[in-house]
């Protein structure tokens, strides 16, 4: 695999897709994601800022695809490397495919399914709400699709959003 | 340290925070908001007009704010949201349990 380093982000040519997905030859751009989040946040959310300017996004479609890698990364860096940070091997890809966007975010942290995080009940009242968990609902709510499986040690989860769909929501 | 660039209307509180609220600086922005409540302010507003990005670690903060103030028989708001931010407080359920107003006077005309 040959890896080749644009502007701080790695591009990885020929992309090895998880399932075999002939469509995921290339295209891909792709960063290595320091187990930090102070330092990495802004770094992913720049990132991605980057892509969606060649790409012509509108804010609203930036800010669902922050939020989601934000969450994700938050959730892995809390609870996926109990006491082994230093293993830590996170990634971010993005590429458009047709008329969809599609980011994968992958880790090497303890197997975790962001689909089937405690779902908290949205309707309690405030007084019976619990404080936090809500992050990886906002996923599954934010994407047209939102998919995880577990490669080898590494959790990958794939998220598509339609554009076009994307541009009716932001009217 | 978060500004949160306070204001009084009459007894309500109006708070004008601006840029992020994510998982960096939650944990000062929960600091100086529930260090308002502490200090006796139970009316307080959210002006979110200079609010661009919020995740989850953020609404947390709100979310115990809002219990915070209720238990004192006072009320969080929040107003001139931005309408990506907006989509957050929709999916989270957030805009069923705290008021959402459309603009500043609006909102104060609520409390």
């Amino acid at each position: 695999m040959a890896l080749q380093f644009v502007g701080g982000s790695v591009t990885l040519e020929p992309y090895i897709p998880g399932r075999g997905d002939a469509r995921l030859a290339s295209g891909w751009r792709k960063m290595v994601v320091q187990p930090q989040l102070e330092s990495s946040l802004p770094r992913v959310t720049a990132f991605i800022e980057r892509f969606a300017e060649t790409e012509g996004f509108n804010p609203a479609e930036v800010f669902r695809i922050n939020l989601a890698l934000d969450e994700l990364l938050t959730n892995t860096l809390e609870h996926g490397f109990k006491g082994r940070v230093h293993e830590a091997d996170i990634s971010v890809a993005i590429r458009s495919e047709g008329d969809s966007v599609i980011v994968r975010y992958e880790d090497n942290g303890s197997e975790f399914n962001p689909l089937q995080a405690t779902e908290q009940d949205t309707e309690l009242e405030l007084g019976e709400r619990p404080i936090g968990g809500l992050g990886l609902q906002l996923i599954a709510a934010s994407f047209d699709e939102v998919t995880y499986e577990r490669v080898d040690d590494r959790n990958v989860t794939t998220m598509r959003q339609s554009r076009e769909s994307s541009e009716e929501d932001s009217d | 340290m978060v500004d949160l660039y306070p204001e009084y209307d009459d007894s309500v509180l109006v708070l004008n925070p601006l840029g992020r609220i994510d998982g960096t600086n939650a944990k000062a922005f929960e600091e100086a908001l529930l260090g308002r409540i502490d200090a006796g302010d139970n009316q307080i507003l959210m002006n979110f007009e200079g609010i661009n990005y919020i995740s989850s670690a953020g609404l947390r903060v709100l979310l115990m704010a809002a219990k915070r103030t209720s238990q004192s028989a006072g009320q969080l708001a929040l107003c001139a949201v931005q309408d990506h931010i907006q989509e957050v407080f929709k999916f989270s359920g957030f805009a069923e349990i705290i008021p959402i107003h459309d603009d500043l006077p609006g909102a104060l005309s609520s409390f």
